[in-house]
């Protein structure tokens, strides 16, 4: 891994989004990239070739926001996190990678997340057989599950 | 996986901290991979679906002869699944689903899944498939990924929703207080940002268009949506460009024929796209797209589709080029 891929993953960031635990954000690694460039480069570097975090670049704030006026429930909450600069920078070298081989690895139903495949692609399909099973004549039926997953928690 | 798992939360709860404690399942919210990971998760389902079909015990959809089958579509946790209406079928989805929540510790909702079948199919058929899978039939799913999903032909209603959006965002205090240029700024963001995503496949009637068009123009000077004031500019002045003193509000038939010139241009340039695949199989071919007819039942995509290249027509032109290529 190359210290430019580090930089350019700081600089991708906004200044002012991730506010982490200890308090810094990307804006104080742009503007002293020059001091501290080095030094985050190599804990990227050592944490990748040790696979271990420390716990306290781990550490995660966790913000609930209520969905609804009178929240009573945990449901009605929406969990945003927020984490250390540092650690955003680890996941997303990792993400840089992933992402340019996601369009050979994924098939072509999926296309969410997915750079260069947009919402269009499925919704225009979808239409098309939608339209087609209304237009069936034939007796051998057609048949759409529309599924909601959700995570079990048992 | 030390990193998915290295995790510490600690809840800010009214202004103080909670104690730390670790995650135990499910994938990180804040994490830039969470949603990569989730989608290779996703891509088992679809690999499972995928080798079933090719055994040939998942029997899927087929919209030309001979064209490719639809199986499934998957966005994100949005699951739209494709088979034949046959009871037997109905059990293959949903062993196959039922793996794949054993697997991944996701479960089905029954009660907000949907199910939804061709007119030809028997009542009884429909009974015994609901008796194995549970989930109730509906007459259509109405909209996925918020296009709205449209059997047969569009009528006036399908759009409504559009115009009561732009209506409820207009017509606030908001219209009263403003001077002009908070109007116009107001007004373009609305206009030019709630219709759009409809007419990214779409090509609203010309009724749609010019409703929208009003309710921009009004808006822009007289403060209220409903209220009819005399224009002092002539409309075609305010759509123009800033440096001929216009202000620069697009109209609504033409960004829908720009935005709709993407597709077409999709349809020239990336023959790899799924769709473009697929509706080229089913409506052009091998033919020449530039000859063919509006015939038949077409669907609504393609008749917009092809509504927008009547439209763009003038705008190509051929180049000589070396051989190279067809276009």
């Amino acid at each position: 891994m190359t210290k430019v891929e580090v930089r350019n993953v700081i600089f991708s960031m906004q200044s002012f989004k991730v506010l982490g635990p200890d308090g810094f954000q990307p804006l104080f690694f742009k503007h002293f990239w020059d001091v501290v460039g080095e030094d985050v480069w190599k804990y990227v570097m050592q944490s990748f070739s040790s696979g271990y975090i420390d716990d306290k670049i781990a550490e995660t704030l966790l913000v609930l926001i209520p969905k609804e006026n009178n929240p009573t429930r945990l449901k009605n909450f929406r969990p945003i996190s927020l984490c250390n600069v540092i650690f955003i920078v680890i996941t997303k070298v990792l993400v840089d990678r992933i992402r340019p081989s996601l369009d050979d690895l994924i098939g072509p139903f999926q296309s969410s997340f997915i750079p260069g495949r947009g919402t269009t692609d499925n919704a225009i399909l979808v239409q098309e057989v939608v339209h087609h099973m209304h237009m069936s004549r034939s007796e051998k039926g057609m048949l759409a599950f529309k599924i909601d997953l959700e995570k079990a928690y048992n | 996986m030390n990193c998915v798992k290295a995790t510490y939360l600690s809840i800010l709860w009214n202004g103080a901290k909670t104690d730390k404690f670790k995650p135990s399942r499910g994938l990180w919210q804040g994490d830039p991979l969470s949603p990569y990971l989730f989608v290779l998760c996703m891509e088992k389902l679809a690999l499972s679906i995928q080798s079933k079909v090719q055994q040939g015990i998942w029997r899927p959809i087929h919209l030309s002869h001979k064209g490719s089958g639809l199986s499934h579509f998957l966005f994100a946790d949005d699951v739209l699944l494709f088979c034949e209406a046959t009871p037997y079928q109905t059990k293959v989805v949903m062993d196959t689903l039922n793996e794949f929540c054993i697997a991944s510790a996701m479960k089905v909702n029954v009660l907000k899944s949907k199910a939804m079948c061709s007119k030809r199919v028997h009542e009884s058929v429909k009974q015994s498939i609901k008796e194995i899978s549970f989930i109730h039939f509906v007459a259509n799913l109405e909209h996925y990924l918020g296009f709205p999903l449209i059997q047969g032909r569009a009528t006036k209603d399908t759009y409504d929703y559009i115009l009561e959006k732009m209506h409820r965002r207009l017509s606030t205090w908001k219209g009263n207080l403003l001077n002009k240029a908070g109007r116009v700024c107001l007004a373009k963001s609305v206009t030019t940002t709630m219709p759009i995503y409809t007419m990214q496949m779409h090509y609203l009637p010309l009724n749609i268009c010019d409703k929208i068009d009003r309710v921009t123009k009004s808006f822009i000077w007289g403060g209220t949506v409903s209220k009819r004031k005399w224009n002092r500019v002539k409309w075609s002045i305010v759509t123009s460009l800033k440096k001929f003193r216009g202000l620069t509000i697009r109209e609504a038939i033409l960004s829908n024929i720009a935005l709709l010139g993407k597709l077409i241009w999709n349809l020239l340039y990336d023959p790899q796209k799924l769709w473009v695949r697929v509706l080229s199989h089913k409506y052009i071919k091998g033919g020449d797209i530039w000859n063919i007819k509006a015939k038949g039942n077409i669907s609504l995509i393609w008749r917009s589709i092809l509504k927008a290249l009547e439209s763009l027509r003038q705008g190509f032109q051929f180049r000589i080029g070396d051989g190279s290529s067809s276009f």
